[in-house]
């Protein structure tokens, strides 16, 4: 028997992991545990397919804003046409039902197949286990939809009106804007589909409930004015960074600075939530 | 903290612990103790509460009424102590796109440096025999593969302590024998502490040191085996034998045996095969079964199966819990 061997499960061994540790040491050590927490993560997902399932439905966007806008593939301004398709088209459709679908194999998915008991029964705090799910999902909402996103920006310069990709390069700052919008709505949708779908199977059929909700019930409960909105944030916000391409209807005390401050604290309020919530519950 | 606690001579402790789901009570004023180095069985029927107080050790629930300490501490709120426990679910707990050595490795990283982890995959998937298919996907495993797949995730770190909820389940007699085996040179070559539940008595008596009793959400014996068995011997004993000509059977048991051999016959229908059965019940099972074999042998009648049925077990924890 070896050394290490004749160590281990002694009285010795087991004091020295059971005693307190300093700070330190104790985030040196979740820290290795998160970066683990976080390749699986990634690795669940990209096995998972549905982010497939998402690529299809957001490039079957594609024929229905040819035929609703008319474009006759001869597209006289393309930034607009993109502008349009993302934020007018894509973004309060397909992009909600996208976090939910893009979130579920982090959460309802790990908790209905048990493989959530095997990771909470390992050294790895509950709360460290939650971080990686959310940096996880957050990335990966946020590749993908860049990929989609991206794939419009192209394809509406190949046709545009002017040339083949003509005015593709002069457009790349109204690119950038539409990505910092697309981070803002990630941060705040993703997180919350993530959180909802960590209920479980209930969960499951809160987030659908939730994307509904949102995508389609806001104006009918009267809320297209409410400040506590996510999206109304998300728009003043773009009313701002693109004021020659978008003007969305936002409620008229919706200030700038507050919509700025909503979409920061959202995020963290859901983070904390989320910590709070898995910390407290019981994997039956 | 008990001065045993300090030395870890017990490992965990559940103390009159309740916990209930809605209306149903799942546990109720459950008291145990798990031992440091001895394999304890877990005994009870379907529904006794033994996963529930499983879960609970291991800091997955709440209870709601009473203490768990695991190494001193409370599990739910503490994940370094889970550095020391190895756990093998009841239910099949597999991401499904993971392929077998994937699954060794990345779980084991959770606890092991990516050397040890490497190591230690390749040397359990040895130990449980499915090192020739640790390329292939969980999935795609059958049954008994992947209960040794989850008896394997809770080696890999060789923790002071492995909980296993039901781990024999669904494994062929040759395969069990082996895990057996493997369990028992975990305990001597790493000093490990099992806690092994089942409701198969048979089980838990080849592996176990100690048995502890649970029924209907509370615990209501512990002992070495040999007294459990001796306990269940006391008790009257079910035996079912599905049998061609059942009238014959019965005739000739009645004419060969006292009544202590065979104190009650039942007739009754396989409901799968739609074969005869008799349901014979004797508190002298080892007389019985040899008077069985002489008879069939001496009027050739064909058995198609003859088994035990769980009532023996049941009469106990029965006589037990009613007293």
């Amino acid at each position: 028997m070896t050394n290490r061997e004749e160590k281990i499960n002694s009285t010795q061994y087991i004091e020295e992991i059971v005693r307190a540790v300093s700070i330190k040491k104790m985030i040196y050590d979740q820290q290795e545990k998160l970066i683990n927490s976080v390749i699986i993560g990634f690795k669940t997902f990209l096995n998972s397919k549905k982010w497939l399932i998402y690529l299809l439905l957001a490039f079957m966007w594609i024929p229905v804003i040819i035929i609703v806008e008319d474009y006759d593939l001869q597209i006289e301004k393309p930034d607009e046409a993109f502008v349009d398709a993302m934020l007018d088209g894509l973004f309060p459709t397909i992009f909600i039902f996208g976090c939910l679908l893009l979130s579920l194999p982090l959460s309802a998915d790990e908790i209905s197949d048990h493989s959530i008991d095997l990771y909470l029964v390992r050294p790895i705090k509950r709360e460290v286990y939650w971080l990686s799910r959310w940096i996880v999902v957050n990335v990966v909402v946020y590749c993908v939809n860049l990929i989609i996103y991206f794939f419009y920006y192209i394809f509406v310069h190949a046709f545009a009106e002017d040339g083949v990709f003509a005015g593709i390069e002069k457009n790349l700052p109204v690119f950038g804007k539409v990505a910092i919008i697309l981070l803002l709505a990630t941060l705040i949708y993703s997180g919350c589909f993530l959180l909802v779908g960590m209920i479980g199977n209930r969960g499951l059929l809160l987030s659908f409930m939730l994307a509904i909700f949102e995508v389609f019930l806001i104006d009918f409960f009267f809320l297209g004015d409410s400040l506590y909105i996510p999206q109304n944030n998300i728009y003043e916000i773009a009313n701002d960074l693109l004021p020659d391409h978008v003007d969305f209807d936002t409620p008229d005390d919706l200030e700038l600075l507050n919509a700025w401050i909503y979409v920061i604290i959202f995020p963290i309020v859901v983070f904390f939530a989320g910590a709070f919530y898995l910390r407290m519950r019981e994997i039956k | 903290m008990s001065k045993a606690l300090n030395n870890f001579e017990i490992i965990a402790k559940v103390d009159n612990v309740t916990k209930s789901f809605g209306e149903v009570v799942a546990v109720s004023d459950a008291s145990f103790s798990i031992e440091k180095g001895k394999i304890t069985g877990f005994l009870g029927p379907n529904g006794a509460g033994k996963t529930t107080s499983i879960k609970m050790i291991l800091g997955l629930i709440r209870p709601q009424k009473g203490r768990i300490s695991l190494f001193g501490k409370n599990p739910f709120y503490n994940s370094r102590i889970k550095q020391l426990i190895g756990y093998i679910p009841e239910v099949e707990a597999f991401p499904k796109w993971m392929k077998a050595r994937d699954y060794f490795y990345w779980l084991g990283r959770f606890q092991l440096t990516k050397k040890e982890a490497i190591q230690r995959t390749d040397e359990v998937l040895e130990e449980i025999g499915l090192l020739d298919v640790s390329h292939k996907r969980i999935r795609k495993f059958s049954k008994g593969m992947k209960q040794r797949m989850k008896i394997g995730q809770s080696l890999l770190h060789k923790p002071a302590l492995i909980i296993g909820d039901e781990p024999f389940n669904g494994l062929d007699p040759v395969v069990r024998k082996k895990m057996f085996d493997l369990f028992k040179d975990y305990a001597r070559k790493y000093n490990s502490t099992f806690f092994i539940s089942s409701h198969i008595l048979f089980e838990i008596e080849k592996i176990s040191e100690t048995v502890i009793l649970m029924y209907k959400g509370r615990t209501i014996a512990q002992g070495s085996p040999i007294r459990i068995r001796e306990m269940i011997d006391d008790q009257p004993h079910s035996i079912q034998i599905t049998v061609k000509d059942s009238k014959k059977l019965s005739t000739l048991l009645i004419n060969n045996a006292n009544k202590e051999v065979v104190s009650q016959i039942k007739f009754q229908k396989d409901v799968r095969s739609n074969e005869d059965q008799l349901v014979v019940l004797t508190n002298e099972p080892r007389e019985f079964y040899s008077l069985v074999t002489d008879l069939v042998c001496d009027h050739e009648i064909p058995i198609l199966e003859i088994k035990a049925t769980d009532e023996g077990l049941q009469n106990l924890y029965k006589s037990l819990t009613i007293g």
